[in-house]
């Protein structure tokens, strides 16, 4: 608990250090959605009336497009910052295993994009006449999401500590991985690949239909990409130390 | 508190081998200070780095307080406080206070315990006007203080400084060694890197030099300048007599080199100098002075003898 509460004081020094940029950046983020569902919406023909039909769904992809850019680009983004800075091997010289601070620096960090990403949906729903029906499973569901991809999150940090500089990658990325905000599980195999499921269940939440057993295969999707993002972050770290690379850039 | 046995460290780079540290051995006890000191690229911090398990040896053993850096870095971190990077350590978005008692709580100290202690640190270390100033707008000596009070916050038994007062000017350097010597006496064990050699002298119990990734000197400054046997004294002498007392000397076996209207002789204990001054009788001597040798010279001599191998 005090490792937590030193995480969140650090990660909210930024935020209000820097606040007009943390304003900036929740705002921003608003407007791109604006500009996306705004201009679809007004569209002519076919295209309008889907926007206006579909627009939870939207507003729920879009932000899981937010979890995602945070998620996979944000930890690997710290640890090159981290390396650039000279801070990374004085986190590193910590009490307990890195792995571990890691992890709840990751939770705090999740803490911070839960608040940010709630003020973004409070935002959408209000101002857009979108008919968001709150369920606090909503944000059960997008605190397990934020879980679930900073797992990969952590594969791409390990990948920043051996390679340092790894935007392009991460920018290739985060590409990839956003059709899948937007994906619906038709198959089962689809449980398994990350962020589509989260997004899929709340939608499920805001339409009614969501079973105990998709929330429980969340789950397990969660904890498998968050052990595996853990695993290989250690394994990346390990070679990085054997590599003597740690504090270059 | 520090004990390294044959540390090996290499390096693969592009089909090359670097043999960063070679086999090499030493030991830190508490309230001691030792300076380790060689050119750039001698391997000073690539051990440091292994102490702090930051990297892993090649081969050989290392224990900080009894702990295995390889096997349980995080171990030796709640004994170790270590200035890496100088200025560079710190989080430049954060204040002196908020970098103190964040890196305090990860090596260990309680939230409530490490909020207070940040203040003090911060007090201790002149910097209370800089309190809600981030430490990119710092200057480079405070930049150091704070990364000093955060290697000092969970009060560790080992300090680990490379190139503490790199940089700083006067006052910022004067405050660092002073600091430092009061670390000392409180037991810590402390082992240095800096490039300053009169920083050096002015800390260290005991000196190694590194070269080329080999120690090639661990002494006490004492024995290391008893040894550099390069005593000088000046002996004012007029002109005329200058090559006359040269050749008694040197004819003695003492070193002695003309020096403008001066005769430098060399010799190694204080004794000697009843024997100068009997061999130059009754050459009129006008004035004399004595200096020994600093660490600078000390270590220039060891670097023009390794050339030499």
């Amino acid at each position: 608990m005090n490792k937590l509460l030193a995480e969140l004081d650090y990660a909210m020094i930024s935020l209000k250090r820097y606040k007009f940029n943390t304003i900036f950046t929740i705002f921003f983020t608003y407007i791109v959605f604006v500009a996306i569902y705004g201009g679809g919406s007004l569209a002519g023909g076919g295209l309008g009336g889907y926007f206006k039909q579909n627009s939870v769904a939207f507003a729920i992809g879009y932000i899981f497009v937010i979890v995602v850019m945070s998620g996979v680009g944000g930890f690997a983004g710290d640890i090159t910052g981290y390396a650039k800075t000279g801070i990374l091997e004085q986190l590193f010289m910590s009490d307990i295993p890195f792995g571990i601070t890691l992890v709840i620096r990751n939770i705090a960090t999740i803490i911070v994009q839960f608040f940010f990403i709630a003020s973004v949906l409070l935002l959408i729903t209000l101002t857009m006449g979108i008919p968001f029906a709150f369920n606090p499973l909503h944000l059960v569901i997008l605190l397990l999401s934020l879980f679930e991809v900073y797992g990969l999150g952590l594969i791409m940090g390990g990948i920043a500590l051996l390679f340092k500089n790894v935007s392009s990658v991460i920018g290739a990325l985060q590409f990839f991985f956003m059709p899948l905000a937007f994906a619906s599980i038709q198959e089962p195999w689809l449980w398994l690949v990350p962020i589509t499921p989260g997004a899929e269940l709340m939608r499920r939440v805001s339409a009614g239909s969501l079973q105990t057993t998709d929330l429980l295969f969340f789950v397990l999707n969660t904890i498998l990409y968050f052990a595996i993002g853990s695993i290989i972050f250690n394994i990346c770290l390990n070679a990085t130390r054997k590599r003597g690379t740690m504090g270059i850039y | 508190m520090i004990r390294v046995k044959e540390l090996w460290r290499v390096y693969h780079y592009k089909k090359k081998t670097v043999n960063a540290v070679q086999g090499i051995s030493f030991k830190v006890n508490k309230g001691e200070i030792v300076a380790f000191l060689g050119p750039n690229g001698a391997g000073k911090t690539t051990t440091i780095k292994c102490l702090c398990g930051i990297i892993i040896p090649t081969k050989g053993e290392v224990r900080v307080c009894g702990q295995d850096p390889v096997k349980k870095p995080h171990k030796v971190a709640a004994h170790v406080g270590a200035i890496l990077e100088g200025n560079r350590n710190i989080n430049w978005k954060a204040d002196p206070v908020e970098n103190i008692r964040y890196f305090a709580t990860r090596r260990g100290v309680p939230w409530k315990v490490a909020k207070k202690m940040a203040v003090e640190i911060v007090e201790m270390l002149g910097l209370s006007e800089k309190i809600g100033v981030p430490s990119e707008k710092l200057s480079r000596g405070m930049q150091q203080k704070v990364a000093l009070g955060v290697a000092l916050a969970h009060q560790p038994e080992v300090l680990l400084l490379d190139e503490p007062t790199l940089g700083l000017d006067y006052d910022a350097s004067r405050f660092m060694i002073d600091y430092i010597l009061k670390l000392k006496e409180q037991g810590k064990a402390i082992l240095l890197t800096t490039h300053q050699l009169n920083i050096a002298e002015k800390l260290a119990d005991r000196v190694m030099i590194i070269d080329r990734g080999k120690i090639v000197v661990d002494k006490t400054l004492e024995d290391l300048k008893k040894e550099a046997s390069k005593n000088i004294l000046t002996l004012s002498i007029d002109n005329e007599n200058l090559d006359k007392a040269k050749e008694k000397l040197q004819d003695n076996g003492f070193k002695a080199e003309k020096s403008g209207g001066a005769l430098d002789v060399q010799y190694a204990e204080p004794e000697q100098l009843y024997k100068i001054m009997e061999l130059l009788k009754p050459i009129p001597i006008n004035g004399l002075k004595t200096c020994s040798p600093t660490l600078e010279d000390i270590f220039a001599s060891f670097k023009e003898g390794n050339m030499n191998e």
